[in-house]
């Protein structure tokens, strides 16, 4: 395995913080501009925070940082998917598995 | 209806870099295929880079390791964190690391990085299995 790799793998020897910003697409079934209902690939945990992103046909970006109220899994055929009932939450609080964004 | 895109924050540290990929550590389980931005401080600036999470491994309950690879989606800029790798190449300090265990670090190997100057490993390098380390501090 070692022989494979194509470039030098450095540790650090203290990890380095970060954060990792995911991206993946969503349906949006309703939005009423304070919650909506959006059908994604990626399961999400009741106060998780996350962002909303949409982007107008002009180009303008619009980004809102939701909290996942619940989660459930789409029953239909095909891949996988899961229903997100969120609402806005503008002061959102890190949830257990993610951490307070602001809009950028 | 209409599409949009959900954004989710993961704070992690990263624990081993190559100018290919990664090792991230998370509270957080990624999906493997999941695609992001990565900001980590490296080297007292922060660095950016496009990413593919390539495999997942659960270390326990609560923690996820995971490799990535890095998506070489424009030339490497100077906040690139595969460029700022990649300009160790030469000056880099190996230092042996027995006491931490080797993992993937998310470079599949599949990947075109000419733009990206790095130092061929020679072959005794890469038979040694003692990994390599880089001193941040005597760098800043």
């Amino acid at each position: 395995m070692i022989a494979r790799r194509r470039f030098t793998r450095y540790v650090l020897p203290a990890p380095a913080e970060g954060r990792a910003r995911t991206l993946s697409d969503c349906v949006v079934e309703s939005w009423d501009g304070e919650s909506a209902v959006v059908v994604t690939t990626q399961p999400a945990l009741p106060a998780d925070v996350l962002m909303l992103q949409f982007t107008a046909p002009g180009g303008a970006i619009t980004v809102h940082p939701v909290r996942v109220v619940f989660c459930v899994m789409e029953p239909q055929h095909g891949p996988l998917r899961f229903r997100l009932h969120v609402r806005v939450t503008p002061d959102a609080q890190p949830g257990p598995n993610s951490e307070s964004v602001a809009p950028s | 209806m209409t599409n949009a895109v959900l954004l989710r924050n993961v704070p992690l540290v990263v624990r081993d870099v190559s100018s290919g990929g990664c090792l991230i550590e998370s509270r957080t389980p990624l999906r493997i295929g999941s695609v992001g931005w990565l900001e980590v401080e490296f080297e007292g600036a922060q660095r950016f880079e496009w990413f593919r999470i390539a495999r997942v491994h659960t270390e326990d309950a609560h923690t996820f390791l995971a490799g990535a690879e890095f998506l070489p989606l424009s030339a490497a800029g100077v906040d690139s964190l595969r460029g700022a790798i990649g300009r160790l190449g030469g000056s880099a300090v190996p230092t042996g690391s027995d006491g931490v265990a080797g993992r993937s670090s998310g470079d599949t190997g599949n990947s075109e990085r000419e733009d990206v100057p790095v130092v061929a490993e020679r072959s005794a390098d890469i038979a040694d299995s003692s990994r390599k380390i880089v001193d941040f501090v005597r760098r800043r």
